[in-house]
């Protein structure tokens, strides 16, 4: 199988604040990796990076071939945790904007979807509650058939109900498609049978990266449960 | 993909455009109505909504140029525009030509309202048809040469905007220092271009005899001069693409 | 056969989750959903069925075909054994198994082979 992303020696610092020292890591097409860690353990810098909207201090990265920038975005899908979407924008309005960067973007999966979630077409961004606008994210995100989808905690903060639309949605999607997924989330009920693979980040560095199966028959435990044995329970 | 973007820039602030149409067009009748008497007067009118237009446009400039990406970082849309497979390329361009867009839009307002006083005139033999061409052309011209100086303005500002976000001062003192430093440098840089230029005879139409009275601003604009203008700002606007690729994150 | 009607099992995300997948499978067939010879569903629906990672559906099936309890017919999918005793065969493993199991709970609470033996007499009575 192909390697869809390879990152080499990656060292990000804002000011004077190093975010992720030295990793390195290789993912190859069809992985669904879980991407653990507190908050501030450089999992979002980590996925900004690789979506190109951050650029590394040093090393080198790449996806679909390609450095991450500006050409490899027209397959990748990055869904930030920060409400990004221009308020003013009727939803109908953002799908024909988006329509007219993405050259695949399935306007037609797009409407039933949004349909499937109760979202109206003539309603404003800003009018959504937060529970919506995720889905509306998400649906956005995965309208572009992208082949390599990266999502910032696309359950945080969210209602129960929102979650589990978000997590079939997702499935959805995910599941048969020979796509590359990671996914950062604090929450990892319900989610973390379909990870392939798992990396915890602490304080910008790589403390685990493991096959989830392998963990569970080398260490008999979950995902959550090592996440609370690696971070002691602390969030 | 470039439509969508201005078609997004225009939505986000055809407000200001309708406010400001609405407050010339109340200056305009507001100045009618009082000087309907005085012939020196409405004329005078007509210069006023002009300057007077040209006070509120540069001043807008200044904000849009300075302040439309600073705005978009605040409200996370930057980071949506980032997400997209675009990059400074069409962020930058597009909101300069959806100001450009924009400010096309007002100026050939202020025209249009700024000729109801003389139109007045006209109408009412006050004035005679001679007069009220070389008034039209005056009117026009010089608002013709505040447009082009208003599209400047946003382009030096908007370039201003980017190197501030680059080198990520906050500090008022500095970032003031650093915008005099900044202006000094890009007149040197025109007054160096204008001379590159200097092959180019003669002075753009300016706004000469109006009523009786000259107008002048400063000595007649040369086309050299608007060469030289034109050739800061795209030297400004690609300077500013390249920067905002190499350095400006959210 | 269909996945339709049925309930998707609870999986405990602490144990190898292709083990549960395994024995998912094995009830199918123990309760005669799947009959031997019959057409177990592609990796791809049951991990969409059941929402878990295709690869572990495929490790699941894999070890499956290991056991005998499946086969695979190239370019045609994943079948059932044909060995009619195949029912019996899973049934007897399985019920082994947890006899086992609670066996060796039982004596880890301090009970003797006897006394579990008339404890359980007692129950099934």
């Amino acid at each position: 199988m192909s390697e869809v992303i390879k990152v080499s020696n990656l060292y990000k610092k804002y000011g004077t604040v190093v975010a992720l020292h030295n990793v390195n890591l290789k993912i190859k097409k069809g992985e669904i990796v879980g991407i653990c860690g507190p908050n501030g353990s450089g999992k979002s810098t980590f996925l900004r990076i690789l979506s190109g909207i951050v650029k590394p201090t040093t090393g080198y990265v790449e996806i679909l071939g390609g450095v991450a920038g500006r050409k490899a975005r027209k397959h990748i899908a990055y869904v930030s945790e920060n409400d990004i979407y221009y308020k003013w924008m009727k939803i109908g309005e953002l799908l024909s904007f988006l329509r007219s960067f993405y050259p695949s973007f399935d306007y037609e999966k797009a409407k039933m979807l949004l349909e499937d979630e109760g979202l109206d077409l003539n309603k404003k961004v800003g009018e959504l509650s937060k529970g919506y606008r995720q889905r509306l994210k998400v649906i956005m995100a995965i309208s572009n058939s992208p082949e390599v989808i990266l999502l910032d905690e696309p359950f945080s903060g969210i209602d129960m109900l929102s979650r589990e639309r978000i997590l079939n949605i997702l499935k959805e999607f995910l599941i048969g498609a020979e796509k590359t997924a990671l996914i950062s989330s604090h929450f990892v009920e319900g989610i973390e049978e379909i990870f392939s693979r798992v990396i915890f980040f602490k304080e910008g560095n790589v403390v685990l990266d493991e096959d989830c199966e392998a963990m569970r028959e080398k260490y008999g435990k979950s995902v959550k449960s090592m996440y609370f044995e690696v971070f002691g329970g602390l969030s | 993909m470039m439509k969508r973007l201005i078609w997004k820039e225009l939505r986000e602030n055809f407000i200001n455009a309708l406010i400001f149409v609405g407050v010339i067009l109340t200056v305009t009748v507001y100045g009618v109505v009082k000087n309907i008497e005085n012939v020196k007067s409405l004329a005078f009118i007509s210069l006023l909504i002009v300057f007077l237009s040209f006070l509120m446009v540069f001043s807008y400039a200044i904000y849009r140029g300075f302040s439309s990406i600073k705005r978009e970082k605040d409200r996370n849309t930057l980071e949506f525009l980032l997400s997209l497979p675009i990059d400074g390329r069409e962020i930058v361009t597009s909101k300069f030509l959806a100001f450009a867009i924009e400010s096309l839009f007002l100026w050939v307002c202020v025209v249009l309202f700024s000729h109801i006083p003389i139109l007045f005139l006209r109408l009412s033999n006050a004035i005679g048809g001679a007069e009220f061409i070389s008034g039209m052309k005056t009117i026009t011209y010089l608002a013709f040469h505040f447009f082009l100086f208003t599209l400047f303005t946003f382009v030096v500002l908007q370039f201003y905007e980017i190197l501030v976000l680059s080198l990520k001062t906050k500090n008022f003192f500095v970032n003031a220092v650093i915008f005099f430093v900044y202006l000094y440098l890009v007149s040197e840089i025109s007054a160096a271009f204008k001379k590159i230029f200097s092959f180019i005879p003669g002075e753009a139409p300016h706004f000469g005899n109006f009523l009786g009275e000259t107008i002048t601003i400063g000595g007649s604009t040369t086309y050299q001069g608007l060469a030289a203008g034109a050739l800061t700002g795209v030297a400004l606007i690609v300077c500013g693409i390249l920067l905002f690729n190499k350095k400006v994150e959210v | 056969m269909t996945l339709e009607g049925l309930i998707k099992p609870e999986f405990d995300p602490n144990l190898p989750i292709y083990l549960q997948i395994m024995n998912f499978v094995k009830k199918l067939i123990v309760r005669g959903i799947l009959k031997p010879g019959d057409k177990v569903p592609s990796v791809r629906d049951m991990a969409l069925f059941l929402g878990v990672n295709p690869n572990t559906v495929q490790k699941a099936y894999e070890e499956l075909e290991r056991e005998g309890t499946i086969f695979t017919r190239r370019g045609q999918g994943n079948f059932v054994s044909e060995d009619e005793n195949i029912v019996d065969k899973i049934k007897e493993r399985m019920v082994k198994d947890l006899i086992e199991k609670y066996r060796k709970e039982l004596e880890e609470l301090g009970l003797s082979k006897g006394e579990i033996f008339n404890l359980l007499k007692e129950m099934l009575e």
